[in-house]
């Protein structure tokens, strides 16, 4: 017995390596393929990045801080070269620097991805304990009037983009209503106690929160009825009625904890994803996140932080595949890793 | 060469003919039946043969899946819905032109509907004169009574109090102003206040009919002056000029505004056009006018005079085909009046003939033949008939409102949706033309083609989609035109949209070739080939059928997303999501609510419609997940 569950978890770990390997691969692969568009490019970056000294500078010094930039940032060595010097920053955690705010990448992305992940841990909190429920009890009541509702509002949930629910909201519920503002963090100028402070916040939050939450809520939910569906349908649910056991039990102990598996693996996805932002709603609510942060850069050809984000998303996108298989094989011991 | 040789010749031509055409139908019939056996799996004929072995009625499995699809209420919805869409983007473009290059900065920022022409019913019943602004108009009424219609804003609304005995007997539109005139020869103008247009000038004489153009008022008196004002001919600002200009002989007894001069009809039949334009865009006004000209009309920038043996001639641009005059109605025309871009003719038997323009139905004259007078202006032509009845046809109003260019919404919509529509399906044909390549070469092959070709999916699929299109879009911003554009982000779309289908399309095949009925089939010793292509390929194709549904969608609603964005096709073609994005900003959204939310609408009924498609039939196709 212990025999095979060490031999269970060796084939895991051999797994696990494996992916990891394949990830480094495809990292790198990608990484080329990031610096390529890269270098594609138009423009100069060396004449954008000291382009505030060539008013104030003379001629030839400008020329001379032209080249030593140019040698500095690295544009003399050959390309190949040039990919591995910025692969071996980044791997170094060196993420370039920003001609926006003139500052280090690294510098600057702190209170984004801070503002991120309130953002989206709200928003998922939400998510969750809407889309759980809701799944469940049109997963059971399958066919009736509520799951036929369900169905068919959750499917505009999908069918619509997010730019839409954003409008519609800032029509509700701001232009009309006038409950929320349209957008920003926080009022400029505002001050009080750390509560007030705080439900300020919040109010701003509110309008992108129930964005993030109405685009998720229909592929979630559509995800938890069909997952529920397939564990009612199974014999160890029969099983279980047969022995006489309550309904509740029947479906909150026996399906549902098997409808969790699939489940873990959307879960997964998710909680990877909460570092990753959403371009449009943050653009839309002009929220300091991540995305608006990309979103910026590329407005601003500000192509440093768009390169060194992008490769964030790429580790964030990998590494959230890998988990996410191995989340199911963990879950779901009959899942064979091969 | 001899008859019988030629006639051999043609014979065994004729042999040959139908040679070739056998062979060509039974390749056809092949090809047919290939292809049906794939969507559809064996048919009848097949199956006869089978029949003696047959325990109970087969149905085929796509048969099935149909009949299953057929019952459901929202695929039906759904195909009817993208039926609809289809058509609405792909016909109707014909049926309501569009250009899209054209503005028409008056017109922004309408409310939708059709209200431009719903004449109240004291003028509509008795009218003395009416006068039509750009989407508005006024009419007094044979009580003196003055009425506007239309879009009216507030300060149309103000009409200046008469006192009791005194009545209206004259009123005229402009662009965005009214200017009015009494039976006590008081003259008011109200509306917009730019360029002085409410201060009425010192006049010799007593007023006797008003005129109005774009931001500019004009009074004919009946000393025979005309005296014009607000941003006047020379488009100086705020000056008050008199018009009449020096050393032309004789007195103004009628005139008609064109958009920066006017044309003035003397007591001796001569027509004059006010030279004030910095090019003189009309040229010489046509000699045998001088003298018999009777009546006069003017569009943005061509010139009308009617003589007095009822033929007109036009003079200045051609644009429209306005100079071009029908034939028919030369010698016949007692009266002329020109809107913006087309112009009506008052025949002697009643009728009306309108030309020029007519994307808005302004040439569209109703077969009436009781007309007394006519009024044209702006897309808008008003008529009184013999018994004081007032109508009109053009312009009565937009379906779905203008945006901020003054466009027609629906117009761009359907026009944005033919882009919108196009650039989904082909975005979803490449991808999946790549997924269906990739995973079956993956699933079928395996080993080192499988890995290989799955690494090769990771990588596309670890490449960030919204950032990198927006970088590719960005990188080519300038150096392609708007068609290349749009090719592009259809390429994009498909280029990185396949490793899913490759994924969903490799474990399919993997998990069919596994199957008891492919087992069956080898040991039946059934070529390789023959197993592919009638054996796996058909279960596979159920599948990626609804996957294809499903990101037909998602293209969609991806392709609006980055046009949403900016880094999509750029306005100004139209597509739904760049028509929102156009709309985006808080103080639009909430006043000009038509603008973001028809575009928005066309885009909810096209993806909505899709994956119901979709979902119906997955679930048909997997009863499993099915919600019965």
């Amino acid at each position: 017995m212990l025999l095979i569950k060490f031999e269970g978890s060796i084939q895991v770990l051999k797994y696990t390596l494996r992916r990891l390997l394949y990830l480094i691969f495809v990292f790198f692969i990608v990484s080329i393929i990031m610096f390529g568009i890269h270098y594609l490019i138009p423009g100069d970056p060396v004449s954008r990045a000291i382009e505030e000294y060539r008013t104030s500078l003379k001629p030839h010094e400008y020329d001379a801080m032209y080249w030593q930039t140019y040698r500095a940032m690295g544009y003399d060595q050959p390309v190949p070269v040039q990919y591995l010097r910025w692969m071996e920053r980044l791997l170094q955690g060196d993420l370039g620097y920003s001609t926006i705010y003139r500052r280090p990448v690294n510098q600057v992305i702190g209170a984004p991805i801070v503002n991120t992940l309130k953002l989206n841990l709200i928003s998922t909190a939400i998510v969750f304990a809407i889309t759980i429920p809701l799944g469940i009890v049109s997963a059971v009541k399958k066919g009736s009037l509520f799951d036929r509702l369900t169905q068919g509002v959750t499917i505009l949930g999908y069918s619509l983009p997010t730019f839409v629910f954003a409008i519609l909201f800032i029509f509700l519920f701001s232009v009309h209503l006038g409950w929320f503002p349209v957008s920003g963090m926080a009022t400029p100028g505002f001050s009080g106690t750390a509560l007030e402070m705080t439900l300020d916040r919040l109010k701003y939050m509110a309008l992108p929160v129930l964005t993030l939450v109405f685009i998720s809520l229909g592929g979630l939910t559509r995800y938890v009825r069909t997952t529920m569906i397939e564990a009612l349908s199974e014999d160890y649910i029969k099983t279980a009625r047969a022995k006489g056991l309550r309904e509740r039990v029947v479906i909150f102990s026996h399906a549902f904890r098997n409808a969790l598996i699939p489940f873990i693996t959307v879960m997964t996805g998710w909680i990877i994803s909460l570092f990753s932002g959403s371009i449009i709603t943050e653009t839309m609510f002009n929220y300091n996140g991540i995305g608006k942060m990309l979103y910026d850069a590329l407005r601003q050809s500000d192509y440093q932080v768009v390169m060194s984000m992008n490769m964030f998303y790429v580790l964030l996108s990998l590494l959230g595949n890998l988990f996410m298989d191995l989340a199911y094989g963990i879950a779901d011991p009959r899942v064979r890793l091969a | 060469m001899s008859e019988d040789k030629r006639n051999k010749e043609r014979i065994e031509d004729a042999a040959d003919q139908t040679k070739k055409t056998d062979s060509k139908k039974q390749q056809k019939r092949k090809t047919t039946s290939t292809m049906r056996r794939l969507i559809f799996g064996g048919s009848k004929e097949d199956l006869e043969v089978m029949d003696a072995l047959a325990v109970e009625t087969v149905e085929s499995p796509a048969r099935a899946v149909w009949n299953d699809f057929k019952a459901r209420k929202s695929a039906l919805l759904g195909i009817f819905g993208i039926i609809f869409m289809i058509l609405l983007c792909f016909v109707g473009p014909y049926i309501w032109p569009v250009d899209i290059l054209e503005q028409n900065p008056t017109m922004k920022n309408k409310r939708p509907g059709f209200y431009y022409l719903n004449i109240p019913s004291e003028v509509k019943n008795d009218a003395v004169a009416l006068s039509m602004g750009n989407n508005f108009g006024a009419g007094v009424s044979g009580d003196g009574g003055l009425y506007l219609w239309g879009e009216l804003t507030d300060a149309f609304k103000e009409i200046p109090e008469l006192e009791a005995d005194e009545k209206w007997v004259d009123v005229a539109c402009g662009s965005s102003h009214i200017i009015a005139l009494t039976d006590k020869a008081n003259v008011y103008s109200w509306g917009d206040n730019l360029h002085s247009l409410p201060v009425v000038p010192e006049m010799e004489g007593t007023p006797i009919k008003v005129y109005a153009g774009r931001w500019v008022n004009s009074v004919l008196t009946d000393m025979g002056k005309v005296y014009h004002w607000g941003a006047v001919l020379n488009w100086q600002v705020n000056s008050i000029r008199y018009s009449m200009p020096p050393g032309q002989p004789g007195q103004v007894v009628d005139q008609a505004l064109a958009r920066s001069t006017a044309i003035l009809l003397l007591e001796n039949g001569d027509p004059v056009v006010l030279d004030r334009t910095r090019d003189n865009i009309y040229g010489e006004t046509p000699e045998h006018l001088l003298g018999r000209t009777v009546d006069v009309a003017a569009t943005d920038q061509t010139m009308f005079a009617l003589t007095d043996n009822g033929e007109i001639t036009a003079w200045g641009r051609n644009e429209f085909g306005l100079t071009s005059i029908p034939e028919e109605i030369q010698g016949r025309v007692v009266e002329i009046s020109a809107g913006t871009r087309h112009i009506t003719a008052l025949l002697d038997d009643g009728t009306v003939e309108s030309w020029g323009e007519n994307s808005y139905g302004q040439t569209d004259s109703p077969s009436r033949g009781d007309i007394k007078t006519i009024n044209a202006g702006y897309h808008n032509t008003l008529f009184i008939t013999e018994d004081d009845q007032a109508d009109g046809y053009g312009l009565s109003g937009y379906l779905m409102g203008t945006d901020d260019n003054g466009r027609d919404i629906f117009r761009r919509l359907i026009y944005g949706g033919r882009v919108s529509l196009t650039v989904g399906a082909v975005a979803v044909v490449i991808s999946a033309v790549i997924g269906i390549i990739v995973g079956g070469l993956a699933g079928y092959f395996g080993g080192w083609i499988d890995m290989f070709l799955m690494r090769l999916a990771e990588v596309i699929n670890a490449i960030p989609f919204l950032p990198l299109a927006m970088i590719l879009s960005a990188l080519v911003q300038n150096r392609v035109d708007e068609t290349g554009r749009v090719y592009m982000i259809m390429v994009i779309l498909g280029i990185l949209s396949w490793p899913g289908l490759a994924r969903l399309i490799r474990g399919q095949i993997l998990a069919v070739r596994e199957q008891e009925y492919v087992t069956a089939a080898k040991s039946l010793g059934i070529r390789e080939r023959g197993i592919i292509f009638r054996h796996i390929l058909p279960n596979v194709l159920n599948v990626v059928l609804v996957s294809i549904t499903l990101s037909f969608a998602s293209s969609i609603l991806t392709e609006s997303s980055l046009s949403f964005l900016g880094f999509g096709v750029t306005l100004p073609t139209p597509t739904w999501g760049n028509m929102v994005f156009a709309a985006s900003n808080s103080r639009v959204v909430g006043e000009f609510w038509w603008r973001w939310l028809f575009p928005s609408l066309a885009l909810a009924i096209s993806t909505l419609s899709i994956n119901m498609i979709g979902d119906a039939l997955r679930d048909a196709i997997d009863p499993k997940t099915a919600s019965r």
